[in-house]
């Protein structure tokens, strides 16, 4: 139940840091929000047992990746970016590649759940 | 096994105890460099509140709490406020893996003296150590002046160069004792040679890794900015190097059963008070480098002799069994 709390909570953090990051005019803001993201995706791998692979993702991206980043973004001196009203491409290629992506996700999660089903029958 | 409330509660009290220990060893570790520093050089340091000033850091808190929170103008205000945060939320976490000693029993709960005993503990300090940096990184940046940007950057590469070879010359330690886990590690050092020469990792072939580590500890913790971040760290960094290569909590046991029991834990302050000793005597008698020569120490000399050490336990180790 614990697990099961946290796993959610932190996979919300995931999911906001990720958003965060696109949203965010500023450079320094987005690097520190991806560092939210590595961090809350290594206490999943925590949570899911695997904890060597959750303190090499500390200490590799969180730890010195992400250091690299942010000495660029600060030795470079990036101000804030200015919004533009969105590329063509990204219209033309993204909401199609979304709706794709979704149905193919609900598709996956449908078969997977009618497998379970079927194997609880059959047990 | 233990039920969850009692988990939940002993891990509180443990939390609660483990936290006042370390602000308070923090606060009189500042203590003890002013002292020493101070009669180093022939002067006396803080005698006025207390005997021996030994009130001195509670004036000093007293002082901090109410000085005035000055904001300069200009400043990125998110980050400015949250860079020192960071960096002492940092320094605070990675004592809740220190083992303090063997555990202990009282009213039929059994507890190891640790917050919490992870089997890769090792690897979750060095972790929580790289995190550190960003503290340093963000509040010279977040000043938006040139110079704390620079000094920002000096402190956090220099944190990050050094890390290099402290990770390195505590992978002998661990090829020595094949395990992640702090009290594994101290495990494996107990007993000694020929009756006298205690098997700590530090007379046990890892004679250059200490001397490694040494070096390094003393670079990355000993220039950062905030003062109380580099104290705790300095309590971390000492804690670190008693579990492992001074052997923790070994030492000789002697004399009734209740002695017996807190012997483990006298033997642990003491090494660590050592070696804070050790670092405050540096301190007060060497003269800084240079940030090239230091640079250059770092990647040129400790790096190599970190990786000769490495493959020299790892062959004598291979050899051996």
């Amino acid at each position: 139940m614990l697990h099961l709390a946290l796993f959610t909570i932190f996979g919300a953090v995931a999911v906001a840091g990720a958003v965060n990051l696109l949203v965010q005019r500023h450079p320094i803001n987005s690097a520190l929000s991806l560092i939210a993201v590595m961090a809350s995706l290594a206490v999943e791998y925590l949570l899911l047992g695997a904890e060597f692979v959750a303190a090499v993702q500390v200490i590799v991206y969180a730890g010195a990746i992400m250091v690299l980043f942010v000495f660029v973004i600060m030795l470079l001196n990036a101000g804030e970016e200015e919004l533009t009203r969105g590329s063509r491409v990204a219209i033309l290629f993204g909401v199609p590649g979304v709706l794709i992506g979704a149905v193919l996700i609900a598709w996956t999660l449908r078969y997977w759940r009618s497998c379970n089903r079927s194997t609880s029958r059959s047990s | 096994m233990l039920s969850i409330t009692t988990f939940v509660i002993v891990s509180i009290i443990k939390s609660v105890i483990a936290i006042l220990l370390l602000l308070t060893a923090v606060a009189y570790t500042v203590w003890l460099e002013r002292k020493v520093v101070g009669h180093i050089q022939n002067r006396w340091g803080p005698t006025r509140v207390g005997p021996f000033g030994l009130l001195q850091p509670l004036a000093d808190g007293l002082k901090f709490i109410l000085k005035e929170d000055l904001t300069p103008p200009h400043v990125y205000k998110p980050l400015y406020i949250a860079a020192p945060m960071i960096a002492v939320i940092f320094a605070i976490t990675s004592i809740s893996l220190i083992p303090i000693g063997n555990s202990i029993s009282i009213g039929g709960i059994n507890t190891p003296l640790q917050i919490t005993d992870v089997n890769i503990g090792l690897l979750i300090i060095l972790g929580i150590t790289s995190m550190g940096v960003y503290g340093v990184a963000l509040a010279g940046w977040s000043s938006n002046s040139k110079y704390s940007l620079l000094g920002g950057l000096r402190a956090s590469a220099q944190m990050v160069s050094y890390e290099i070879s402290l990770g390195l010359s505590l992978v002998g330690v661990l090829i020595m004792a094949g395990s992640f886990s702090l009290r594994t590690i101290v495990d494996a050092q107990g007993g000694t040679f020929w009756g006298f020469i205690p098997r700590w990792n530090v007379f046990h072939g890892q004679e250059v890794a200490f001397f490694v580590y040494l070096m390094s500890a003393f670079a990355e913790t000993n220039r950062v900015p905030f003062d109380l971040p580099e104290y705790a760290n300095m309590i971390t960094v000492a804690c670190l190097a008693t579990l492992l290569f001074l052997g923790g909590w070994h030492g000789p046991l002697f004399g009734p059963p209740l002695l017996q029991a807190i012997l483990p834990v006298f033997w642990f302050g003491l090494k660590v008070f050592c070696f804070l000793f050790l670092y405050i005597w540096v301190r007060g008698t060497l003269p800084r480098f240079r940030y090239d020569q230091l640079m250059a120490f770092a990647w040129k000399f400790l790096f190599p002799l970190a990786v000769a050490n490495l493959a020299i336990t790892g062959l004598i180790v291979a050899l051996r069994s």
